[in-house]
């Protein structure tokens, strides 16, 4: 603490146009990250965790839109910035793992290919220092072979391995920041494990910042410093990740942890239904998102403006009964 | 008799183009032999790669295995004439991990749960749509959702729908292949819940594949652990999973995250 922060979200705001009517897929959304720290970013899907993450780079789909907030990086507002200028940051500054690395991939370029391309694109460096950085850092991500690997084709390589390649190749420009949006969803629990201590041990040797999202709070624990809990597009719950996972205020955290399978056998009790998640229209009054689904909920939920309330120091949750 | 018995199982995929030379062979599975008893859920975990799905495969005859044979019900499925083996085959229905892929995206949800009926049992249109609601019921969505189309589900609500598909015929062995590694967490409880219910209900055995063991954990009544084709540790008590000895097993125990920080 107390370093300035690398990159500042202030009271994002998200938009998007369906058929349907215009709905909010990000509310208020606000956060700091810092050199070396990792923010978890929890949610289940639809939560708008990928919406943050996108709009952080502008990469948000055509039909959605930032109608509010600020989003700076260093001393750059990246929502006003030239394409040209963002081409920069873009990769070299704020690089993004992607979920589904079999399909990040062109599947007709060698990852030699990929890699040389992305290397010249932000260096100045010739064909074949490219190609030497490339093996560099691919046996720095524990990848056999590398030489061959480099030779290969995207399809040839297993989805552990492919995320290795894109966090080699991430790595290889040592970015500030690193947008990781579900980097382990895609592989088996033992490449996770693998691909989790490879960001790590990018976080210790370049001191860099992950904004990891996931929709398993076990990922995040291993690896996060603070977490925030996203629901219904709004960050109902931040605090560093010992207090959240020991003192869980809101009422979704605590259906999260409790969901958790985890390798005893007792039986979890949920839902028996599944919630529809309507999109809520902008229109629509501003209510708790998860009031409908909430044990706790009453006469005061109705009337609560949505502002976050400070539990305990850096505790931050949404919900009108903390106290 | 048990319900299933694999003898000697053995599996080669050929890859490569022939016109290119002599092509590479990759044993899927080298040698399985295994029973599966009535009413119970056998968990079968390993790596990806490890041939889990191919076995899967093969038990529903949809590979055909080099070497070896099937016994279901007592029958060998790869000896059977087309119409022996239509009959056997009700009692045998999948579920898939792509719950959009496994669907067609051009059929209503109505259309999609009929389909086995309308292949094995002769119902009036009444009768059907009657079925499929109760159906519907059962697997926990609204029995007004049979006009809907699958994009207008969730990945969750859609799996139910796959699920409501394979209990139709009231089958007595259903393969689940990764039905859950899909899902987000609070859905994947819901659907093992839901799974286990119907296990019940319906005296249903599952074949449930997973890399997931927190999963094969909560829902399975016996555990084989697979590595390159091969299995290589039973254990028939998952309340002694410490037990697990081999050191493939012992990866992927280790390769659970527990909650707290602490292992990287």
């Amino acid at each position: 603490m107390g370093q300035d922060p690398i990159l500042t979200v202030d009271n994002l705001n998200v938009i998007v146009t369906t058929p349907y009517g215009v709905t909010q897929t990000v509310h208020d959304v606000s956060f700091k990250l810092e050199a070396g720290k990792v923010l978890g970013l929890v949610g289940e899907s639809g939560s708008g965790k990928t919406m943050t993450c996108m709009s952080l780079l502008k990469l948000l789909p055509e039909k959605a839109k930032v109608v509010q907030g600020s989003i700076k990086f260093k001393n750059i507002d990246l929502l006003n910035v030239s394409t040209e200028d963002l081409r920069k940051v873009r990769g070299s500054e704020i690089a993004m793992i992607m979920q589904n690395p079999m399909i990040a991939f062109n599947p007709v370029r060698t990852i030699g290919r990929h890699f040389i391309e992305t290397l010249r694109t932000h260096l100045p460096i010739t064909k074949r220092q490219a190609r030497k950085m490339a093996v560099e850092y691919l046996e720095k991500t524990d990848l056999p072979n590398p030489e061959n690997v480099l030779k290969q084709y995207p399809f040839q390589l297993s989805g552990g391995m492919l995320q290795r390649v894109m966090i080699a190749i991430t790595m290889s420009l040592s970015p500030s920041i690193i947008i990781a949006d579900e980097p382990t969803t895609a592989l088996d629990s033992t490449n996770q494990l693998q691909v989790l201590k490879q960001l790590d041990k990018l976080r210790e040797e370049y001191n860099t910042c992950i904004l990891l999202v996931s929709h398993d709070l076990g990922v995040i624990a291993q690896l996060a410093d603070e977490v925030a809990v996203m629901y219904g597009g709004y960050i109902v719950e931040k605090a560093p990740v010992l207090k959240l996972l020991n003192h869980p205020m809101h009422p979704y955290t605590k259906v999260l942890l409790e969901s958790r399978l985890g390798l005893t056998r007792r039986k979890i009790k949920v839902e028996k239904r599944e919630s529809v998640s309507r999109p809520n229209l902008i229109n629509s009054e501003k209510t708790c998102p998860f009031l409908e689904r909430c044990e706790d909920a009453d006469y005061t939920c109705s009337s609560y403006n949505l502002e976050f309330k400070e539990y305990e120091k850096d505790h931050l949750v949404r919900c009108v009964k903390s106290r | 008799m048990s319900l299933l018995e694999l003898k000697g199982i053995k599996k080669t995929y050929l890859l490569g183009n022939p016109v290119f030379g002599k092509r590479k062979s990759v044993e899927a599975i080298k040698s399985i032999s295994l029973t599966m008893e009535e009413g119970v859920c056998l968990g079968l975990v390993g790596e990806s790669g490890s041939g889990k799905s191919t076995l899967g495969k093969i038990i529903l005859g949809l590979e055909k295995p080099d070497q070896g044979e099937v016994w279901f019900q007592g029958k060998s499925l790869y000896c059977l004439k087309a119409k022996e083996l239509k009959e056997l085959r009700r009692n045998l229905q999948v579920v898939f991990q792509d719950c959009y892929s496994a669907v067609n995206p051009r059929l209503t949800v109505g259309e999609i749960i009929a389909e086995p009926l309308r292949n094995y049992e002769r119902l009036t249109s009444v009768q059907e749509k009657k079925k499929v609601q109760e159906l519907l019921e059962i697997v926990g969505l609204c029995p007004e959702d049979i006009r809907k189309y699958p994009y207008q589900f969730s990945g969750g609500q859609l799996q139910r729908i796959n699920i409501a598909r394979a209990i139709a015929l009231k089958p007595k062995l259903i393969v689940l292949d990764e039905a859950v590694s899909a899902l987000d967490v609070l859905v994947q409880v819901q659907i093992l819940n839901l799974l286990a219910q119907l296990k019940e209900e319906f005296q249903l055995s599952y074949l449930f594949i997973s890399h997931d063991l927190q999963a094969v954990n909560y829902i399975a009544d016996r555990l084989a652990v697979m590595y390159n084709g091969e299995v290589v540790e039973w254990l028939d008590d998952l309340e002694q999973l410490e037990r697990l000895k081999h050191p493939v097993s012992k990866k992927l125990l280790s390769s659970v995250l527990p909650l707290y920080p602490g292992i990287l």
